[in-house]
C-alpha cells in the first residue's frame, strides 16, 4: 500500500540553548524526514514527555539531508515552547513530518522577494536555496527585535542580497517593508512569499498589487495535529465561505486566496 | 494459543476493540509509516452532515491541563459528497467502517440513514447527538424526547447497526441512555466532549471563536468511566467507551467498567502510533494476564446485578 509523504521518528536532541531571553534554537537528529523534507513545509515537535499534552508545529530553518539534522529557532511563548526549552541533549524529540504543502515550483529568471520577521525567518532560508537551485534570484527582507534574531541572515546573503531592520538599531519604527518598496520602485520583482504578522502580510500584499507581482503568505493558526487529523486549524477563504486548513491545505497560501484581515 | 483480541457491537464484529473516536482520525488514502488502518477494528468517520457546512471560525482549538478544547463545528462536504467522493475512497480501509452522522432534524436523520444503508461499504452508523458546537447550541442527547425521536428516525430508516453516541453533559446519563434504547440503538457510545472554556488573560476574550467547546484528553478520563460503569448497570445495550484514553491501561479500565469497545481520540493527536501500540499492548496483556478473550474483561468491575452480558 502506498504511504503517505509524512512519518513519525523519534528523533535526537543533539543542541539546544537559548539565543537571547525568549528565543531558542535547537539542533535535531532525525535523518527519515530530513531526507524527505521539501521547502514550505514543516513538521510537528514534542520533545517532552507529560504535559503539554500536544506537540508544537515548528518550521525548521533548515533541513540537513547530509547529516539528518533539522534547525529549529522556537519563540517561547508558553507550556510547549517552554518545554523544548528545558529539553537537553540526548533527549528524544517525536516529530511528525514533513507536513503542509511542499513547494516544488521551478523559479528560472525569476526574482523573488522574501520577507520576514523573527522566527517567520525560518521558513524562508529552505525557499531561498530552492529558488536559486531553480535558476531564480531572492533579495531577502528580514527584521527582527535584536539583530541576534535575524536567522540565518549569512546563509541568506550567500543565496542573493539582504537587507535588514532590527529594532535595537533604531529602526523600531519603520517596517522592513519600506526596504521592499524602495526596491519595487527601481527594478522588477516577481513574487513575493512572507512570514510574520499579519500586519507585516497585509503591508507586503499591498506593495504586490501595487507593483503587479503576487504574494504568498505563511500562515500559522494553533493546530491539534497537524496531520489533517482534527480540523483545528482553518483559514477562511476569501471569495466564499470555506475554509482550508492550515496544515494539510498551506502552510503556503496565496494572498489573494485566503481572507487576511 | 493467543488471546481472542475480537469483540462485538450487537451484530458488528470487530477483529479488536480498539478504534478511532469520530473527528479524530482521518482517511487520506494512504498509511503512514508505522501505522495500519486495516489493524484498528474499525475505522470511524467525521460526522457528516446532509448538507455541506463550513465549520467554525478560528480559533478552533486550545489545550488545557491534560486535556484539549475543541470547536470545530463539524466541517462537512454534505451527504451528497460524502457518498460520492469520500466514501468509495475508503475501499482501501480494509477493517470494518462506521459512518457518524448528524442530523438536524428527524426528517434529515431518516434521509441519511436510508441513503447510507444502501452504501455497501458502511458497516455501521454512529448517530451523534451529542455535537457541543453547533449553532443553537443545543445538543439532541440532553432530552430523552429529543434523543428517542432522533435515534428511532434513524432506526426506521436502517438495518446497519445504530450507535447512540451521547454527551456526558447531562444530569442523568442513564435517562438519556434509555431514551436512545428505546428508539432502538443497538449500542451506546459514551462519551463525547465535555463542555468547557479557556480565557486569554492578555486580550481578555474567550480563546475559542466559538466561545464554548468540548474538552477531550485525559482530563475527562473519571467521567466517562463512572458513565460507562452507571450505563453498564442500567441499560441492556453493548457500550463502545470513549474519553481520555491514552495508553493500555485505560482501555482495560474501560472494558472492566463494561465497554465492549474502545474510540481513542485526543491522544492520537499527540502521537499518531498510539492506537497501534495499544493494540499490541492488549495482546500482550491478555496473554500475560490468561484471559483468553477480551469479552473476559467486560464488565468485570461490577458486582451481580448488571444487566447486559449476563
Amino acid at each position: 500500500m502506498v504511504a503517505l509523504g509524512w512519518q513519525v521518528e523519534d528523533g535526537l536532541v543533539l543542541e539546544n540553548s537559548l539565543v537571547g531571553s525568549d528565543i531558542g534554537r535547537m539542533l535535531v537528529r532525525a535523518p527519515e524526514i530530513t531526507s524527505t523534507a521539501r521547502p514550505g513545509q514543516f513538521l510537528m515537535i514534542r520533545c517532552w514527555e507529560g504535559e503539554p499534552l500536544l506537540p508544537r508545529a515548528m518550521a525548521p530553518l533548515s533541513y540537513d539531508t547530509v547529516s539528518g539534522n533539522v534547525e529549529i529557532f522556537y519563540r517561547i511563548m508558553g507550556p510547549g515552547t517552554e518545554a523544548m526549552a528545558h529539553a537537553s541533549a540526548g533527549a528524544i524529540a517525536h516529530l511528525t513530518g514533513p507536513l503542509g504543502q511542499p513547494i516544488s515550483d521551478r523559479f528560472e529568471n525569476q526574482t523573488v522577494a522574501l520577507v520576514g520577521r523573527g522566527v517567520g525567518i525560518t521558513p524562508l532560508l529552505p525557499l531561498a536555496k530552492h529558488i536559486v537551485a531553480t535558476g531564480g534570484g531572492v533579495v531577502s527582507y528580514l527584521s527582527a527585535r535584536t539583530s541576534s534574531y535575524l536567522f540565518g541572515s549569512d546563509e541568506f546573503r550567500a543565496l542573493g542580497p539582504v537587507k535588514s531592520r532590527a529594532d535595537d538599531e533604531g529602526f523600531a519604527d519603520q517596517m522592513v517593508t519600506s526596504l521592499l518598496e524602495e526596491t519595487c520602485e527601481t527594478r522588477r520583482v516577481d513574487a513575493a512569499y512572507v512570514c510574520g504578522s499579519r500586519r507585516l502580510i497585509q503591508h507586503a500584499t499591498s506593495i504586490g498589487d501595487r507593483f503587479g507581482f503576487p504574494t504568498y503568505v505563511f500562515l500559522e493558526e494553533k493546530m491539534g495535529c497537524g496531520i489533517g487529523y482534527c480540523k483545528g486549524c482553518p483559514i477562511r477563504l476569501r471569495d466564499r465561505d470555506e475554509y482550508r486548513l492550515v496544515c494539510t491545505d498551506g502552510p503556503l497560501f496565496s494572498a489573494k486566496e485566503v481572507a487576511l484581515a | 494459543m493467543s488471546a481472542s483480541m475480537a469483540t462485538t457491537i450487537g451484530s458488528l464484529h470487530l477483529e479488536n476493540p480498539i478504534m478511532p473516536a469520530s473527528g479524530t482520525f482521518d482517511w487520506f488514502g494512504a498509511d503512514f509509516v508505522g501505522a495500519s488502518v486495516n489493524r484498528l477494528g474499525a475505522f470511524v468517520s467525521k460526522s457528516i452532515t446532509l448538507e455541506p457546512q463550513p465549520g467554525n471560525p478560528p480559533q478552533r482549538v486550545a489545550e488545557t491541563p491534560s486535556g484539549m478544547l475543541n470547536a470545530i463545528g463539524i466541517p462537512s462536504v454534505g451527504l451528497d459528497v460524502f457518498l460520492s467522493e469520500v466514501l468509495p475512497r475508503y475501499r482501501d480501509i480494509g477493517t470494518a467502517i462506521v459512518v457518524s452522522m448528524q442530523a438536524y432534524s428527524s426528517e434529515e436523520a431518516k434521509i441519511m440513514a436510508a441513503r447510507l444503508s444502501e452504501e455497501p461499504l458502511v458497516d455501521a452508523i454512529e448517530i451523534n447527538l451529542s455535537c457541543p458546537n453547533l449553532e443553537h447550541g443545543s445538543i439532541i442527547a440532553q432530552s430523552r424526547e429529543l434523543t428517542v425521536e432522533m435515534v428511532s428516525a434513524a432506526r426506521t430508516r436502517t438495518h446497519l447497526p445504530l450507535i447512540a453516541k451521547l454527551s456526558p453533559n447531562v444530569t442523568s446519563i442513564v435517562e438519556i441512555a434509555r431514551a436512545a434504547e428505546h428508539g432502538g440503538a443497538d449500542a451506546l457510545c459514551l462519551i463525547n466532549t465535555v463542555r468547557g472554556m479557556a480565557i486569554d488573560i492578555k486580550t481578555r476574550r474567550a480563546l475559542l471563536g466559538h466561545l464554548m467547546g468540548g474538552l477531550s484528553g485525559p482530563a475527562i478520563k473519571p467521567i466517562a468511566l463512572s458513565m460507562v460503569w452507571e450505563c453498564f448497570e442500567e441499560v441492556n445495550l453493548p457500550i463502545i467507551g470513549a474519553g481520555g484514553i491514552v495508553r493500555l491501561d485505560d482501555v482495560v479500565e474501560f472494558l472492566l467498567a463494561g465497554a465492549s469497545a474502545v474510540q481513542v481520540g485526543t491522544v492520537t493527536f499527540r502521537e499518531p502510533r498510539t492506537m497501534e501500540a495499544i493494540i499490541k499492548g492488549l495482546e500482550s496483556h491478555l496473554d500475560t494476564e490468561g484471559v483468553g478473550s477480551v469479552h473476559d474483561l467486560v464488565g468485570l468491575c461490577h458486582e451481580e446485578g448488571s444487566t447486559y452480558g449476563k
